[in-house]
């Protein structure tokens, strides 16, 4: 019986799950770099999310240089459209400012989140972030 | 003359002085005063407000010798768009999720450069750019967008190239934009986050169109009654887009998510057919034809100014995409065309 319920799910799409942080695309052009390997200025990027995204914590994060310069929108549409998707919900940040401040969050369910960092990175390589997030 | 400025004056010390404020306007965001002779004279407000003659109408008001001073400013007349006006290639849209708005002003300046033109004027006294716009109830609104307006936009990473090339060049996108997000800020002497945060986050673009044009324009969308081939209804939105834009109408197309697949594809591992375009967008159109197969084949403009990160298969560095009409009507990834005003 669960196993049927569990098709029935995967065929209407009611259980795909898809904001898994392992799972997501990664952005155009972009390398992902281990954690560990990860410079200071990638660790920048975790600070910017729990300034701006209210009470978060971070409980996962992939990082990437992308291969060449890149606006924000490219780097954050397909994430962004997933989440739509999902009937994830974008997260209130009254501090960002925008354009100066280059993420986006969603809260996917009642205590977790996702969000995207860039930051333009050296020599026209931005950087990029994705967390998941344990949210209030 | 609607947006001349000190740097729109012909003959060689005109250009000189442009020249000498060009290469200031690269170095500070800050107007400075400087003497028509061309020395930077470093002091605020000396005899700006008195001018003597109008010179051969260049939109310069001269002095005598001893104040012939103007103000120079980073952005003037000649910021705004190069000898062609105003391009659809002047949009490189990087941080906002204005799309619908990004998308329209470039197909206005494909299809009706002189809209932009006669929305934007500069005031070289005061360094202000005012522009046209129109509000929801159509009525037209000037907006007052100053210089440290249009370099906080530039900052942002807003919809000019100025802020990929470095260059204080084509800034138009940048000007309009700016006023955009100016209409809807209640409290603009405290920065434009707010007028931002309000037209950053998506739209439509009917409103857009609206917003740039003073008309919402009207939508083409494929329709095919029970009785007619499918061919034929193709063919009447190919024929409605095209004659749409040999009538100077700027066109966009609002792109949505394709169909998912059916239960049957699932099954069967077959993934749903993608049509190249970012979903939840909206491009321009550049144009609409026939190949030789019969079939309409579009052509459409990402504001992003590259089609990389689209994810659909089809990434390329070059910002417009061929897609056959079929394809976006079969997929269903196209909701609509929105075409403005004829010229």
């Amino acid at each position: 019986m669960r196993g049927l319920f569990l098709m029935l799910a995967w065929l209407t799409g009611a259980g795909g799950h898809g904001l898994d942080l392992g799972t997501l695309p990664a952005p155009a052009t972009g390398v992902e770099m281990p954690s560990a390997e990860a410079g200071a200025d990638f660790h920048s990027l975790d600070h910017t999310v729990t300034r701006l995204v209210p009470g978060a914590k971070l409980t996962g994060a992939r990082y990437f240089r992308l291969g060449q310069s890149l606006g924000f929108q490219p780097v954050i549409k397909q994430i962004a459209n997933l989440a739509l998707e999902h009937k994830a919900t974008p997260v209130s940040m009254p501090a960002r400012r925008p354009g100066y401040d280059l993420i986006d969050a969603w809260r996917v369910n009642a205590a977790a989140g996702l969000a995207v960092v860039m930051a333009p990175g050296n020599s026209g390589h931005p950087l990029v972030a994705y967390f998941a997030l344990k949210l209030d | 003359m609607p947006n001349a400025s000190i740097s729109s004056i012909g003959g060689e010390t005109g250009e000189g002085v442009a020249r000498a404020l060009s290469l200031q306007s690269q170095q500070d965001s800050i107007g400075h005063w400087l003497s028509l002779d061309g020395r930077l004279t470093g002091v605020s407000g000396a005899g700006s407000g008195e001018p003597a003659r109008d010179h051969a109408g260049l939109g310069l008001r001269l002095e005598g010798a001893a104040g012939p001073v103007a103000r120079a400013y980073r952005f003037d007349a000649h910021s705004l768009w190069d000898k062609d006006g105003p391009q659809r290639d002047d949009i490189q849209q990087d941080a906002f999720g204005d799309c619908y708005f990004d998308a329209t002003m470039a197909a206005v300046a494909q299809q009706n450069p002189g809209l932009i033109q006669n929305a934007i004027h500069y005031d070289s006294q005061s360094g202000q750019f005012s522009v046209r716009l129109y509000g929801t109830d159509g009525k037209p609104q000037t907006v007052h967008v100053t210089q440290a307006e249009v370099a906080d936009n530039i900052a942002r990473h807003g919809s000019s190239t100025a802020d990929n090339s470095g260059k204080d060049q084509r800034i138009w996108p940048a000007v309009m934009e700016t006023a955009y997000a100016k209409m809807h800020d209640s409290n603009p002497a405290d920065g434009l986050d707010q007028g931002y945060n309000a037209v950053i986050n998506g739209g439509w673009p009917r409103d857009a169109m609206q917003a740039i044009t003073g008309n919402k324009g009207s939508e083409i969308r494929f329709s095919q009654s029970w009785f007619e081939p499918k061919n034929m209804a193709l063919d009447i939105m190919g024929r409605k887009v095209d004659a749409a834009l040999a009538h100077g109408r700027p066109v966009t197309a609002w792109s949505v998510p394709e169909h998912g697949q059916s239960w049957l594809q699932k099954l069967l591992g077959i993934p749903a057919k993608q049509d190249g375009l970012a979903d939840n967008h909206v491009y321009s159109v550049d144009s609409i034809h026939k190949n030789s197969q019969g079939d309409w084949i579009v052509t459409l403009r990402n504001p992003w100014h590259t089609n990389m990160g689209v994810g659909e298969g089809q990434d390329s560095s070059s910002p417009t995409i061929d897609v056959p009409l079929s394809t976006l009507v079969d997929t269903g990834g196209l909701e609509a065309f929105t075409a403005g005003p004829a010229r």
